[in-house]
C-alpha cells in the first residue's frame, strides 16, 4: 500500500481540539510540501491542492493514513518514495503549523537527520578554567607579596 | 585500679605546667596562633563535615531503616565519637605539638603512630583532591545552557544518538565517557586524560595557595569554606521543597524500620560512619588544638563540634533526598507517560483516554484481551521504590544522580554552579586538616632541612601529591579512587585511633591526663570521660576494626566497572581485582597500620644499640 501513515504524539497537550478543519491544515501542508519539493528538485511547478491528499483509517487516536494523488492525472497516486521526500523536506513547516514538534507529529517510517547539538564555539569550561586559575595566581602572588614586606618590616624593627 | 605502663624519661620530654603557664603568660611561644576563637572553631567544622556527609550517611541513613538509623548513630556519636574527638583536642593542647610531636612527647616507641597518621593524610589527600578535580570539572562545565549532561551527543551520520549513551542516559555518559573516559577494567590503565591532569592541577594550585601559610591562609580561606555549604544547602532545601515529588523522598528517607536495629551491620556502618566522619586519628586536630591557648576549654568545643557535626549530617540528609524525591517522581511521571503513549498507539485509542490514575486498570483490562500485543510492546515498569534507592551514594549521587535531578530544574546552571561550589568547598576544609596533618609531622620529623620556610613544606607536599595522583587521570582512575577510597582510610584509621587511646590511658597515665585537663580547664573530667576513654571507645573501635578486617580478608575482592560491551549494561558490572592488586592493598592499608609497631621494634633497637656501648 503506497499510503504513508501519521501520528500525533501524546506528551504534550493539544491547544486545540482536533476536528476536520485542522484535517484540512493537514491537507494543505502536505500539499504545500509536495509543491515544494517538485519545485525545488525537478523545477516543475505542480499545483497540488489539499483535495489531492486523500485519508482513510482516522481513528479516535488521531492517527490516519493518507495519500497523494496526482493533480493532473486523478487515477494516479504519487510513490510514497516522494511523499517521504517531500515531506522530509518540508518537515519543519508542516510542523509549525501545528506548533508541534518531531517528537510529537510522527510521521511513521520517516526518520528525520536530528540536528546537532549546539556546540558553542570554544569550550567554555576553558574558558572559566583561565579565570579561576588567574585569580588564584592573583592571590598567591599578593600573599606572597605581603609575606616579604611583612619580614622586611621585622627586619627593620629588629 | 590505675593500670599505666612503666614510661621513664616522661617528664623531661613534656613542659610542665608551670612552663606552660609562663609561655601563656608571656606569649613568648613561636608557633602560630589563632586569630580568634572562631577561626578554630570553623578550621575543625569544615575539616569533620565533609563530603562523606552529603553522599554517604543520607545513603545510610535510607538503607538501614531509615528515621531508626539516627538511634545507632547518635548513640555511638556519644560513645565513640565524642570521647575520642575531647582527647585528642586535649592532649594536643597540652603537649602543643602535631602528630608527631605529641606521641613521641608521650614515648619515643609510639612515634609510629603519628607516621602512620601522617601516610593516611597523604595517601587519602592523593584521591581525596582528585575527587574535588572532578567536582571541579563538573563547575567549569556548568557555565552553559544547556548544561553539557542533560543531552546525548548525536552519532556520525546523525541519525540518531550515540548507541553508548542511548542505552545507558546522557548523565551517565558524560560521567563515565566524557569526565573520565573510562576503561573497562583496572588493568587497562589507557594513558593520560588531559584535561584531568589539567583539573587536578587546578585542585591542587588552589589548594596550595590556600594553605601557603599554614592556619594564617587557611584561617582566612575557612571563612567562605566552612559556611558556604551550610547557605548553599539552605537554598538547596528551599527550592527543593517547593519542587513536586521532594516530600516522598524525606519520607522515604525517614520511614522507620525497627528491625534494622537488630542488624549488627547497621552499628557497624554507624560506627564507622561517626568515626570517619570526625576526621579522627588523621593528626590533623590534634594540630589544631595545639595551637589554642592552655587554658581553652576544649571539653565545651569537643561538645559543640559533635552536636554541629551530627546536626550537619542530617540537615544535610534532608535536602539531598528532597532532591531525590523529585527526581524519582520526575522518572515515574516520564515511565509512565511513555507507557500510556506506547498503549495509545498500539491500540489506537483516543487522547486522555488513559492518564495516570486508571493507568493500572486499563493495562490489565488490555492485558486480559490481548496478552500478546502487551507482551511485544516490552513496557518497562515504572517503580517508585526503585526510583528512590537508584544509586545514592558516593560519586553516583553526585555525579549522577544529583546532577540529572538538576538538568529537571528550570535554570539548571546556576544550581548546578551552587552545587558544585558547595561540594568544592566541604572538600577543600577538610583538605586542609589532610595537608597540616602531612606538613607538620615532616617538619617534626626534620626530614627536610630545619632552614625551609613552611610554603616550602606545603610546596613540596602538593607537587608529590600531584604528580603522583596522575594515576587518577588515566582512564582507569576511577577505579584507582574507589580502592585508595576503600583500603587507605579505613583499617590504618581504626589502628591509630585505638593506639592513641591506649597510648593516652595506659602509657601516658590517665591520673596524668586528669590532672593536665584539670590544669588547663579548671575540672577534671567527670566519670562519663572516664569509662568512654578507658573502656568503652577502645572497645568500639576494635570491634568495629576486627568486623572489617574480618569482612575484607575473607570475601573475594570486586569492584564495578562500566563496560559498554558487557551484556548487562548499562549495569556496572563486577569484576575481581587481578594479584598484582593485593601487593598495591597491602602498601595502602597494611604498611601505615605496621609503622606502629615496627618503629617500635626500630626504636628499641636503636637504644638497645645505644645501651650497648
Amino acid at each position: 500500500m503506497s499510503s504513508a501513515q501519521i501520528r500525533l504524539g501524546t506528551h504534550f497537550c493539544f491547544q486545540y481540539a482536533w476536528n476536520e478543519n485542522e484535517l484540512y491544515l493537514f491537507k494543505a501542508a502536505v500539499a504545500y510540501a509536495m509543491r515544494q519539493y517538485y519545485f525545488t528538485e525537478n523545477g516543475q511547478q505542480v499545483n497540488f491542492t489539499p483535495e489531492n491528499v486523500e485519508t482513510c483509517n482516522v481513528t479516535e487516536r488521531v492517527s490516519f493514513f493518507f495519500r497523494v494523488t496526482d493533480p493532473k492525472a486523478a487515477a494516479s497516486i504519487i510513490p510514497k518514495a516522494d511523499v517521504e521526500a517531500a515531506i522530509r523536506l518540508s518537515r519543519g513547516h508542516i510542523n509549525s503549523a501545528f506548533l508541534l514538534s518531531n517528537d510529537t507529529l510522527e510521521f511513521v517510517g520517516i526518520l528525520s537527520t536530528l540536528a546537532p547539538p549546539i556546540e558553542p564555539p570554544v569550550q567554555v569550561w576553558l574558558i572559566v578554567f583561565g579565570v579561576v586559575m588567574g585569580f588564584v595566581a592573583c592571590v598567591g602572588v599578593s600573599s606572597h607579596r605581603q609575606r616579604v614586606s611583612g619580614q622586611e618590616e621585622k627586619i627593620k624593627k629588629g | 585500679m590505675r593500670l599505666t605502663l612503666p614510661n621513664p624519661g616522661l617528664d623531661e620530654r613534656i613542659p610542665t605546667h608551670a612552663q606552660l603557664e609562663k609561655l601563656e603568660v608571656e606569649e613568648a611561644d613561636s608557633r602560630p596562633k589563632w586569630d580568634n576563637k572562631a577561626q578554630y572553631m570553623l578550621t575543625c567544622v569544615g575539616f569533620c563535615i565533609g563530603l562523606g556527609n552529603v553522599w554517604r550517611f543520607p545513603y545510610l541513613c535510607q538503607s538501614h531503616g531509615g528515621g531508626a538509623f539516627i538511634i545507632p548513630f547518635l548513640i555511638l556519636l556519644v560513645l565513640e565519637g565524642t570521647p575520642l574527638l575531647y582527647l585528642e583536642f586535649a592532649i594536643g593542647q597540652r603537649l602543643r605539638s602535631g602528630s608527631v610531636g605529641v606521641w613521641r612527647s608521650i614515648s619515643p616507641y609510639l612515634t609510629g603512630v603519628g607516621i602512620a597518621s601522617m601516610m593516611v593524610s597523604f595517601l587519602v589527600g592523593l584521591y581525596y583532591n582528585t575527587i574535588l578535580s572532578w567536582v571541579m570539572w563538573y563547575f567549569f562545565n556548568s557555565f552553559q545552557e544547556p548544561l553539557p549532561w542533560s543531552q546525548c551527543p548525536v552519532n556520525e551520520n546523525r541519525t540518531g544518538l550515540v548507541s553508548e549513551c542511548a542505552k545507558s542516559s546522557s548523565v551517565d555518559y558524560f560521567w563515565y565517557r566524557e569526565t573520565l573516559n573510562t576503561s573497562a577494567a583496572i588493568d587497562d590503565s589507557g594513558g593520560l586524560q588531559w584535561w584531568l591532569v589539567l583539573v587536578s592541577f587546578s585542585a591542587w594550585t588552589i589548594l596550595y595557595v590556600c594553605c601557603l601559610r599554614g592556619i594564617e591562609s587557611t584561617g582566612k580561606a575557612v571563612y567562605v569554606t566552612s559556611t558556604l555549604p551550610y547557605v548553599v544547602l539552605a537554598i538547596f532545601l528551599i527550592r527543593g521543597l517547593t519542587l513536586k515529588g521532594s516530600v516522598s523522598g524525606i519520607q522515604f528517607l525517614f520511614t522507620p524500620d525497627v528491625n534494622e536495629l537488630m542488624n549488627p551491620q547497621t552499628w557497624l556502618d554507624a560506627g564507622a560512619q561517626v568515626f570517619y566522619s570526625f576526621g579522627l586519628a588523621w593528626g590533623g586536630l590534634i594540630s589544631f588544638s595545639s595551637y589554642n591557648s592552655v587554658h581553652n576549654n576544649c571539653e565545651q568545643d569537643a561538645i559543640i563540634i559533635s552536636i554541629v557535626t551530627g546536626c550537619t549530617s542530617l540537615y544535610a540528609a534532608i535536602v539531598i533526598y528532597s532532591i531525590i524525591g523529585f527526581r524519582a517522581t520526575e522518572k515515574f511521571d516520564d515511565c509512565l507517560s511513555g507507557n500510556i503513549f506506547a498503549l495509545l498507539n498500539a491500540f489506537d485509542l483516543a487522547e486522555g483516554s488513559i492518564n495516570e490514575s486508571n493507568y493500572e486498570t486499563v493495562l490489565q483490562s488490555l492485558n486480559g484481551t490481548s496478552p500478546d500485543i502487551i507482551q511485544g510492546l516490552h513496557l518497562p515498569s515504572c517503580d517508585m521504590q526503585q526510583f528512590l534507592s537508584e544509586g545514592v551514594e558516593g560519586t553516583g549521587l553526585a555525579f549522577i544522580v544529583f546532577t540529572e535531578a538538576i538538568t529537571k530544574m528550570p535554570i539548571s546552571p546556576l544550581w548546578s554552579v551552587l552545587f558544585f561550589i558547595m561540594l568544592f568547598c566541604l572538600g577543600l576544609s577538610s583538605l586542609f586538616g589532610n595537608i597540616e596533618g602531612v606538613v607538620v609531622p615532616l617538619q617534626d620529623l626534620h626530614v627536610l632541612p630545619k632552614t625551609w620556610p613552611k610554603e616550602a613544606f606545603t610546596g613540596l607536599t602538593c607537587l608529590i601529591s600531584f604528580i603522583i595522583a596522575m594515576v587518577f587521570s588515566q582512564r582507569s582512575g576511577n577505579y584507582w579512587v574507589t580502592l585508595f577510597d576503600t583500603f587507605a582510610g579505613s583499617i590504618p584509621l581504626l589502628t591509630i585511633a585505638f593506639f592513641e587511646m591506649i597510648a593516652v590511658v595506659y602509657i601516658y597515665g590517665i591520673d596524668r591526663f586528669n590532672k593536665d585537663i584539670e590544669f588547663m580547664i579548671g575540672h577534671k573530667p567527670n566519670i562519663f570521660w572516664q569509662a568512654t576513654w578507658r573502656v568503652i571507645s577502645p572497645l568500639i573501635v576494635l570491634a568495629i576494626f576486627v568486623a572489617y578486617f574480618v569482612s575484607q580478608v575473607t570475601k573475594e575482592l570486586t569492584y564495578t566497572a562500566w563496560d559498554p560491551t558487557s551484556e548487562d549494561f548499562p549495569k556496572l558490572s563486577r569484576l575481581t581485582y587481578p594479584g598484582w592488586i593485593y601487593v598495591i592493598i597491602f602498601i595502602l592499608a597494611g604498611v601505615p597500620s605496621l609503622a606502629v609497631p615496627f618503629v617500635a621494634l626500630f626504636k628499641y633497637i636503636q637504644n638497645r644499640c645505644r645501651g650497648g656501648h
